[in-house]
């Protein structure tokens, strides 16, 4: 029995598939060496990540000795990243670790970091897929953020002001669909023109029309879903109080999959972005196509704003977006231009930035740490940009101007 | 004036949509009348907003003007208004320095085909390698001093962008992610820096979150205006000589050859035999030298110190972004685009700009609404090339050709 | 040749601007020298790079100028600093045009201060959260304003424990600051010990939120503390403490505002801890108009001179707090509560 079962393993070692799915299995049991020294396993013995730390390890090198070199090389990352973290872990207290990982309320609080993120990462990641780059997505999202939350003040309903705030981005994706689809401007800088004109005028008109005082205290806000299951293990505190535009979120990545992937719609949409001179020949609407999608970024990427200022904070200040545009980009890339991506992206600098609130009870024994904390994300991005990823395949024509013959 | 290397201005074109779509894509670099039309529109529409906001755009351009301290260079401007206009002068160099600077580092990157986002990562790494070198070393001579911590400086800032460089030639990772995540990752490497504990702040002032002052002997020499009070510093001919350096470099040189072969076109460069990988890292690295040298001639120049606040106000290397984009990646151009947005700068602020003609508040965003219609146009350059041919057709009496089915391949 | 068209364009547009320009001087109102001593006094007010709606010192010194215009009949002239490249030209500005009087907001400026000061000897100057003797040479016609932070913070956190005191099970209370900074330590040191005189078993948590700006970063710092088990969260952080505020409301838990009364922000507020830069500023401008002010020195406001203080209690809090708060604030004053800790260990 067991020298056949012995035949088996090694001829499913032999087979193709075998080497990334040993080094998947690897990265796995990387993450699996941090985890079980976190609440609610709590191991304390560092044996236990040094054991599946190094397994983790010997996976990934089998992975890239049998040639699945990237997923390999993740692998090992991994196990190693995991075994170091889970020695750490097992040297803080545990009513430290329980402080910090109260994972009901991390991910909740992941949950409302990834959402802007969220909104964003997909309006770019349509716009992409036609084939139009769009740096200008901070831009848009600023807008939606100043526009929302002034029109949910001035017309007192929440569900205006973020209609008007959409309208705002979508206005601004409108100029930049404008320049880089019939002037056939450089995208990029056209987006980044974007980004500069938005703040100027988020600016201007913040100060004009408030005179520096703040916005009123009792805009109406976009309200929480309340499920009434807080009673319910984990799942209560976690989703039982979240905002509708973090539904709605959740909504809109799964239908931008359906949309994009599954109708003929989407169809459309994506032959713009790889071959437009082929779908120019079946007769597609090039231009028409791009300035929809183009606009939909927009009008996404404010609504994640708008879900900012209207939804989470309740008032507006000047640059409040504060790089969040950047980072949905790179969430869009990091997802390898693919929604469910994307969002998995997004909800992983969600973790992080949650994460690095919490590890402030560390900040007596190690000074300084709450600060460095906050390399947490961009550090993942980059190695996640250029290592497990590597190299992104965006949509063929992407960012290359179409001239209808 | 055109730049050598640079674009010729166009001829007559029969196939303009592919001449002007080959400008608009693969070049990105060259001419001087899109950049000055381009500007003046730019000027133009922000002369509407400020209508529209119930002011008098002359004016306000003028007292802009005034504010930046560019009548000085009016000879009939004297007395107590001169030395006015000599001190805001003063400041518009002082902010025009690192502009030229920053403009330089994304313009080199740009000329190998990469956008280099990421001068303000930069130029904040080389500012912080000079106020560490810089403070420390009390007793060295002062132009060995100023030396030492330049050439750090701007081999921070080469490493720094050496990272992106590598990343991108190494695993394709795209180099706006990587240089816009590097840049956060020093504004808050600075932030812990010299927080309060932090390894970099001051022994001195212990309970401040700042960093030790330069040492006296560090400090780059004034020439115009007084020492004591921020007057102008040397590092605006550093900055002039860099300029030189880029146009060296880029039209004189093997290496700028390859750069921008690179930048046309990757893969005819790599078929040509040039390594294209190789070409990545040293643009980058180039492109990082002068961020990094924008920082240590700001923090030898005037600032002296830095501290967390500091840190994360700067915007120097974003404006950069701006000047290169205006400049159309030329050295003369990211001359006058620097100073264009430094005067922008000094003109705008509330020291300068009466408040009778505009509100001081809203100057700086009409100054930012500027500057992205600025960027906005310059990618446009299609727009003002197109109008430009159409009216020398016209005027010639020539027949606007009817479109041609496009011949090759397109970009 | 084909440049001369566009160029000429450029030319004539820029000779008409310098025309337009000539005539005149710009009717600026910028000339060098003024008279020092004839008509209103002139007071000058440069901010730090967190400029004018930071709604926090710079706001508070701003408020202080206009109500000295108000009162005091004095001319008042804001410089903002989008940069600390303007700190030295905006203070040597207002120096040469011969302000009576020229206050500077922040740590950030001591240096621009200094250099300021000894090259215009005549001209007085002002520095808030700045002591005279940290500055260089330590000039002689600088005053420092410095604050008894912890003083202000010791009462809310007193008040804090107190209204938390009945309610079951452990209490907690905790701060959100903006960045570890001398003026932030020293209302949190203040809040803690406050806090532990009144109960000496109350649990605290600490947080900052690197950011005095970004209200969701505070927000979710207030939130995460608040799920630890905060009953009272003290915002420490400037317009990004609204995040805490708003935090607080929604969690329905006690909030504490700074440097501002911040109770209209709502019920929440249980008090705020002020912070009266307003008052600093007019009070050292009464002493310019009066001829009483002596550079070389600092004015220590403290809740002896109201330099700072407890803002009102909210509506809901409880009854007894206002009497027993104020028992409080006599023992300070009156030296039996004494050294205060201004450091958060």
């Amino acid at each position: 029995m067991t020298a056949g079962a012995a035949g088996a393993v090694g001829a499913g070692l032999r087979s193709e598939r075998a080497p990334v799915y040993v080094g998947a299995a690897g990265i796995v049991l990387g993450a699996l060496s941090f985890w079980v020294t976190l609440p609610p396993v709590t191991a304390r013995y560092p044996a236990w990540p040094i054991v599946l730390g190094a397994a983790a390890a010997a996976a990934g090198a089998f992975a890239a000795w049998r040639g699945a070199r990237r997923v390999g090389i993740s692998a090992i990352t991994v196990g190693v990243l995991g075994a170091a973290l889970g020695i750490l872990a097992t040297h803080s207290s545990v009513s430290n670790l329980v402080q910090v990982f109260t994972w009901s309320s991390l991910l909740a609080s992941m949950f409302v970091f990834a959402t802007p993120l969220t909104y964003a990462a997909i309006g770019g990641m349509v716009s992409e897929r036609s084939g139009v780059v769009n740096i200008g997505l901070e831009g848009m999202m600023l807008m939606g953020a100043f526009w929302g939350i002034y029109g949910a003040e001035k017309t007192g309903s929440w569900v205006l002001g973020v209609l008007i705030g959409m309208l705002a981005g979508g206005l601004l994706a409108v100029i930049h669909a404008y320049f880089s689809i019939h002037l056939r401007a450089d995208q990029i800088v056209s987006g980044m023109g974007m980004n500069f004109l938005a703040v100027g005028i988020t600016g201007y008109f913040f100060v004009q029309l408030y005179h520096g005082e703040n916005v009123g205290a009792n805009v109406p806000r976009i309200p929480d879903l309340n499920l009434h299951i807080k009673d319910v293990y984990f799942l209560g505190p976690t989703f039982g109080h979240l905002n509708l535009m973090i539904w709605i979120g959740f909504l809109v990545v799964a239908l931008s999959y359906v949309v994009v992937f599954k109708t003929p719609v989407g169809l459309r949409i994506r032959s713009c972005g790889e071959h437009p001179r082929a779908a120019d020949t079946v007769g597609i609407n090039v231009y028409a196509v791009r300035y929809g999608a183009v606009i939909t970024s927009g009008l996404l990427a404010a609504a994640g704003g708008a879900y900012l200022s209207v939804g989470f904070v309740g008032t507006f200040n000047e640059n409040m977006t504060a790089g969040r545009g950047f980072i949905a980009l790179a969430a869009m890339i990091f997802g390898n231009w693919r929604p469910f991506g994307a969002f998995g992206a997004a909800l992983l600098f969600g973790f992080s930035a949650a994460l690095a609130f919490k590890m402030q009870v560390y900040d007596a024994s190690l000074p300084g740490i709450a600060v460095l904390i906050n390399i947490l994300p961009y550090v993942l991005t980059l190695i996640a940009v250029a290592g497990v990823i590597g190299r992104s395949t965006p949509p063929a024509a992407d960012g290359r101007p179409y001239k209808k013959q | 004036m055109i730049e050598p290397g640079g674009n010729e201005q166009p001829e007559a074109p029969p196939a303009k949509a592919q001449l002007a779509l080959g400008l608009a894509q693969l070049q990105r670099a060259g001419g001087l009348v899109t950049p000055v039309i381009t500007t003046l529109l730019a000027f133009a529409i922000g002369g509407v907003v400020v209508l529209a906001a119930g002011h008098d755009p002359l004016a306000t351009y003028r007292a802009i003007f005034d504010g930046a301290g560019l009548n000085w260079f009016f000879p009939w401007v004297t007395g107590a208004d001169r030395a006015n206009a000599a001190l805001n002068l003063q400041q518009t160099l002082i902010i025009t320095t690192p502009l030229i600077l920053t403009g330089l580092a994304v313009a080199f990157a740009f000329r190998c085909g990469m956008f280099n986002i990421g001068g303000q990562g930069q130029y904040m790494v080389g500012a912080i390698m000079s106020v560490w070198i810089g403070s420390s070393f009390a007793g060295m001579t002062g132009w060995l001093h100023i030396l030492l911590t330049v050439v750090l400086a701007m081999l921070a800032g080469a490493a720094w962008a050496g990272i992106a460089g590598f990343l991108k030639a190494t695993t394709g990772a795209h180099e706006v992610i990587t240089t816009i995540m590097l840049n956060w990752i020093a504004y808050w490497g600075g932030s812990y820096l010299f927080g309060l504990g932090g390894p970099l702040q001051s022994d001195v002032r212990k309970f401040v979150p700042i960093s030790s002052d330069v040492a006296d002997g560090a400090k780059l020499p004034v020439f115009w205006g007084d020492p004591q009070l921020q007057g102008l510093h040397v590092g605006l001919f550093i900055a002039v000589a860099a300029l030189v350096v880029f146009w060296v470099i880029l039209s004189r040189t093997t290496l700028g050859y390859q750069v921008r072969a690179v930048g046309y076109n990757p893969e005819a460069a790599r078929y040509g035999g040039i390594s294209v990988a190789r070409n990545y890292v040293v643009a980058m690295a180039i492109s990082g030298t002068f961020a990094g040298l924008a920082g240590a001639l700001d923090i030898l120049g005037w600032q002296f110190r830095l501290s967390v606040g500091a840190v994360q106000v700067s915007q120097v290397g974003f404006i950069g972004i701006a000047v290169a984009l205006l400049g159309r990646n030329t050295a003369v151009g990211t001359f006058f685009a620097a100073l264009l947005f430094g005067a922008l700068y000094t003109g705008t602020s509330t020291r300068s700009l009466d408040p009778s003609v505009f509100r001081p508040d809203l100057a700086g965003s009409l100054a930012q609404i500027i500057q992205g219609l600025v960027v906005l146009f310059v990618g446009a350059d299609v727009l003002v090339l197109y109008v430009w041919n159409v009216r020398r057709k016209l005027r010639r009496g020539r027949v606007t050709p009817a479109p041609r089915p496009a011949t090759g391949a397109g970009p | 040749m084909r440049l001369i068209r566009p160029l000429s364009v450029v030319l004539v547009l820029v000779l008409a601007l310098a025309a337009a320009g000539c005539g005149g001087g710009g009717g600026d109102k910028k000339s060098a020298t003024s008279t020092q001593g004839v008509g209103p006094l002139r007071v000058g007010l440069v901010t730090d790079t967190g400029q004018l709606n930071d709604r926090g010192f710079n706001q508070l010194a701003y408020q202080g100028l206009l109500r000295a215009e108000k009162i005091l009949g004095v001319k008042g002239r804001v410089l903002e600093s989008p940069s600390p490249a303007d700190y030295v030209p905006n203070l040597s500005t207002l120096a040469r045009q011969g302000y009576d009087l020229v206050v500077a907001v922040g740590f950030d400026q001591a240096a621009a201060v200094a250099k300021a000061a000894a090259a215009f000897p005549n001209t007085r100057f002002a520095i808030i959260d700045v002591s005279q003797g940290d500055l260089q040479d330590k000039p002689k016609n600088v005053r420092g304003l410095v604050f008894r932070e912890q003083e202000a913070g010791y009462l809310a956190g007193y008040a804090a424990a107190l209204q938390i005191k009945s309610t079951p099970g452990p209490h907690v209370i905790s701060t959100v600051g903006g960045e570890k900074q001398p003026p932030v330590d020293r209302y949190i040191a203040g809040y803690q010990a406050g806090a532990k005189a009144a109960d000496p078993t109350i649990r605290l948590l600490n947080g900052y939120s690197q950011d005095w700006v970004d209200q969701a970063k505070c927000k979710e710092l207030a939130l995460s503390q608040i799920a630890a088990g905060s009953q009272v969260v003290f915002a420490v952080a400037g317009g990004c403490g609204l995040g805490v505020l708003d935090a607080a409301k929604e969690k329905k838990v006690w909030a504490v505002g700074v440097d501002a009364d911040q109770g209209y922000l709502g019920r929440q507020v249980l008090t705020s801890a002020l912070k009266k830069v307003d008052q600093a500023v007019f009070l050292t401008i009464q002493d310019v108009k009066d001829g009483t002010f002596v550079g070389g020195a600092d004015s220590v406001f403290g809740l002896d001179k109201d330099g700072v203080g407890l803002g009102a209690f909210s509506k809901i809090s409880k009854p007894s707090l206002p009497r027993v708060v104020a028992k409080v604030r006599r023992q300070i004053i009156s030296g039996v509560i004494k050294n205060l800790p201004t450091t958060v260990s």
